[in-house]
């Protein structure tokens, strides 16, 4: 699920491209009075729609949606990098061994999905 | 009638891109509407109108419209509000 | 009671000394009492220091606090606060900046970190939610304050000192991003415990009480914002510079070390010819909706511009009227990591004394050639920089001109001079950190900035001091820009001076004395939130404390007595609250008597109705804010400040 800004509503306050974790809200003009989001690199973790503060922020309604995230765990090495980036930290293990993401925290967002280096983490779609 | 010197600060000024202007006018209130036919008044950032703005005239507070103006007189129009 | 929510939960403790880190106790009781930054900060202080303690004791703490605000969605809430013993002034200093250091402060899970100890060589701490690393920083010595961040993981926020942080001048200061924590020397805290850098790093976000109800009121309040005429119109088209031409016109825009409050040469130095002439766009903190920064070119560079502060004081303060020479220095000072206020204080005075033939230091007044060699002096501490680099109040100590030091409790005053907005000098005065315009209640909005209330009268400019202080106090501890505090003056009143209703309520406000200092005094009257401070708001909804107009004031009161007291303790005498007598005791204008500051007069009222005595509060006054302090420590302290 990726986001869109609604540009009518946005100030330019850089909230979003300071919250986003993979850089992606960039500005559109030269003087960063508005911003916009490439829903192709938008992975839909939401937090820029947290910071916003002038709700100018919403989910698109084309793009897909996430049903569930699961760690292959064949993939897997333990590199940990996916429990950092998450905003909820559901993914949990030993370092050098695979790791597995606790559903219940999990919210679906596909940020560790995005920041694996090896392939290792499953994303599907409704 | 007098020939008076308006500096326009403030929104004013970055609203028209006017600095300066001189202008034929007997009481201050005539400036107001000198400025808004000359600059036209519309470019004024919404609800501003120039009889808003805070007059010095000559260094010195200026509040009322019904003003005597003389030549050679400089008035400076500031924005209504400033804060920083 | 469900715990409070907007908080991240934690306070780090960091012992630079032994590198080593801990969490520091502060419970969710502390967090209603206290909200956060300053005020947050001087409780902690209040509570670590001693009688006596020095900044550059190793055992002087950096207090790094965030407000309950910071990351939650609220407009303008990247402020944060850094707290320390100054050694500027020898009491405390609390410095506020714009920065993304205390958002991405949170996003690591802290709501504040606190420095302790020295290290033993330069180091750069970087905190995350999962380790407190300390690595060496040797190789960013010497470095100004954008080559120390450019050098620094992108993706965090960052805390750095340059070359006159290092070299301790009593003025450095701290940057995060383009943004200072400007005043009080903090920057020479950093320097003298050998920290170059910090960085801060996390993926969390606060969780808020309330989201749907706070998301409604950040709309709102971002409405608001938008449509005030300071916030919406003013601020955005010429930024803080904007000022220039209304404080010409009101005769206080500081001239010539405060000799004089107009410029002929003002319309170079002005907003209206920075936004004309060298305007590249503007710029904002992280979550601002105002958008009020001026970037300009230096150099072929695109830098953070001139700030109102500077183009006054090393502008029409010194004499000069060239605004390129002012754009060129505030980015070198920037660079170099010094409070563009207390350096430019500290030149003006060093004209002063040359003018006056007491001692010559190159400088002299609309001599622009010589200034910027000499703010490099100041940072590295050569030749007759190392005694500039102490500020105005130690040089006249050493040569005199103590009439003519603008200072107050040796922290140069800001562009603003006092002589024709006496309440402004009563705020300058009364300033807990020492000659800020902001501590000071920011009085010049009220007397003629904003709303046009006679400027030299006397009355009721305690009162409204008094209230402005503390709200502003709160504003602060919220994680918020004081911008957003304009918001409380209806734009009606600002936007038609001329309306006849205008006029009677400006008439009348000197002689609401007796009505703030009710509300007060019994602040349970104001157990409401006013639509016109979203602030209130916005702390309700994100953290679950119930907070009111009230609550702000209270917050405030208790923010700036606990200042007060923990100056007290410092070292800080009874009726420390001056000006230099060129404000109190000579008439701006030789032809009118009263504009000069009747700061005697003013203080009377003042003290009575802070709860004071001679610039120390009281005890009753103390107990009844709830500041927990032992008696023989305030015995002890007060006695000592009378000797």
């Amino acid at each position: 699920m990726a986001y869109r800004i609604i540009e009518e509503k946005c100030v330019g306050c850089g909230a979003c491209a300071w919250a986003c974790l993979f850089d992606v809200p960039k500005a559109k003009t030269a003087d960063k009075s508005k911003y916009e989001i490439d829903a192709e690199k938008c992975c839909g973790c939401g937090h820029c729609e947290k910071i916003c503060p002038n709700s100018a922020i919403e989910p698109r309604t084309d793009h897909r949606q996430i049903r569930k995230v699961t760690v292959n765990r064949e993939k897997c090495i333990g590199c940990t990098v996916c429990m950092h980036i998450c905003p909820e930290k559901a993914p949990f293990g030993e370092r050098g061994k695979p790791f597995e993401i606790d559903q219940e925290k999990c919210t679906q967002c596909g940020a560790c999905a995005m920041k694996c280096r090896h392939e290792a983490i499953d994303v599907e779609f409704i | 009638m007098a020939t008076v010197k308006v500096k326009l600060f403030g929104v004013f000024r970055v609203d028209t891109r006017t600095a300066e202007v001189e202008l034929e006018a007997e009481k201050l209130k005539d400036v107001f509407t000198a400025l808004h036919e000359k600059l036209g008044g519309a470019q004024l950032d919404s609800g501003l109108q120039f009889k808003d703005a805070v007059v010095y005239r000559n260094g010195e507070p200026c509040a009322k419209k019904s003003t005597k103006l003389a030549d050679g007189d400089e008035l400076w129009l500031l924005s209504p509000a400033s804060g920083g | 009671m469900k715990p409070y929510d907007g908080y991240m939960g934690k306070v780090l403790f960091v012992d630079l000394t032994n590198r080593t880190h801990s969490l520091f106790p502060w419970t969710d009781e502390d967090r209603r009492r206290t909200l956060g930054g300053k005020v947050m900060a001087a409780d902690i202080l209040l509570h670590h220091i001693r009688p006596g303690m020095k900044a550059f004791d190793e055992d002087n703490w950096i207090v790094v606090t965030t407000g309950p605000l910071t990351g939650c969605g609220c407009p303008n809430s990247s402020r944060f606060n850094i707290s320390t013993v100054s050694p500027l002034t020898g009491i405390v200093t609390s410095s506020n900046c714009g920065g993304d250091f205390g958002l991405w402060l949170k996003r690591a899970g802290y709501d504040a970190v606190i420095f302790t100890g020295r290290s033993e060589t330069p180091v750069t701490v970087s905190i995350t939610h999962d380790d407190v690393v300390f690595s060496d920083a040797s190789a960013l010595c010497g470095l100004t304050t954008s080559e120390t961040q450019a050098r620094l993981p992108k993706r965090t926020g960052k805390l750095v000192i340059g070359p006159a942080g290092e070299h301790k001048v009593l003025y450095a200061c701290v940057f995060s991003g383009e943004r200072t924590a400007g005043r009080g020397g903090v920057g020479a805290v950093f320097g003298d415990k050998n920290l170059k850098a910090v960085t801060a790093f996390g993926t969390a976000l606060p969780k808020v009480r309330d989201r749907e109800k706070l998301r409604k009121t950040n709309e709102k309040w971002v409405h608001i914002l938008q449509t005030h005429p300071l916030t919406g119109r003013q601020l955005p088209k010429l930024g803080t510079a904007g000022l220039i031409a209304p404080m010409q016109a009101h005769k206080i825009l500081a001239t010539k070390n405060f000799s004089a409050g107009r410029f002929d040469g003002f319309e170079k130095i002005s907003g209206e010819e920075l936004a004309e002439k060298h305007l590249v766009s503007n710029a904002a903190c992280t979550t601002c909706a105002i958008r009020c920064a001026r970037m300009v070119k230096v150099d072929d560079k695109v830098v953070k511009g001139p700030e109102l502060e500077i183009l006054g004081l090393l502008g029409a303060n010194i004499l000069n009227d060239d605004i390129e020479k002012i754009i060129r220095w505030n980015y070198v000072l920037d660079e170099l990591g010094m409070d563009t206020i207390s350096a430019a204080g500290t030149v003006a005075f060093a004209m002063e004394l040359k003018e006056k033939g007491v001692r010559d230091f190159g400088l002299e007044f609309g001599k622009t050639d010589n200034i910027e060699e000499m703010f490099h002096k100041i940072a590295m501490r050569e030749g007759d920089g190392d005694i500039l680099a102490d500020g105005s109040r130690k040089m006249s100590e050493l040569f005199g001109g103590k009439e003519y030091a603008i200072n107050a409790k040796g922290m140069e005053l800001a562009a603003y001079t006092p002589r024709h907005a006496v309440g402004h000098g009563l705020g300058y005065a009364t300033a807990n950190r020492g000659g800020c315009h902001l501590n000071a209640g920011y009085m010049v909005v009220v007397e003629g900035l904003g709303l046009d209330v006679d400027s030299l009268t006397h009355h009721g400019k305690a009162a409204l001091a008094i209230m402005f202080q503390n709200l502003m106090e709160a504003v602060s501890a919220g994680g918020e820009c004081l911008f957003t505090s304009y918001a409380v003056l209806p734009g009606f009143l600002i936007d038609k001076p001329n309306w006849p209703l205008t006029k009677i309520i400006l008439a009348a406000f000197p002689y609401v004395g007796p009505v703030v200092n009710l509300l007060s005094h019994f602040t349970k009257v104001a157990k409401l939130n006013i639509p016109l401070l979203p602030e209130s708001y916005a702390i309700k909804y994100a953290t679950g404390i119930r907070s009111t107009m009230a609550a702000m004031l209270t917050w405030g009161a208790y923010g700036y007595n606990t200042e007060r007291i923990a100056n007290i303790i410092l070292g800080q005498k009874a009726d420390a609250d001056q000006l230099p007598a060129r404000l109190t005791d000579e008439p701006q204008d030789p032809n009118d008597p009263r504009t000069k500051v009747p700061l005697d007069k003013m203080k009377k009222v003042y003290n009575r109705a802070r709860g004071w005595k001679n610039g120390i509060p009281t005890w009753h006054r103390l107990k009844t804010l709830g500041i927990r302090i032992d008696r023989s420590v305030y015995d002890a302290a007060v006695k000592e400040a009378y000797r």
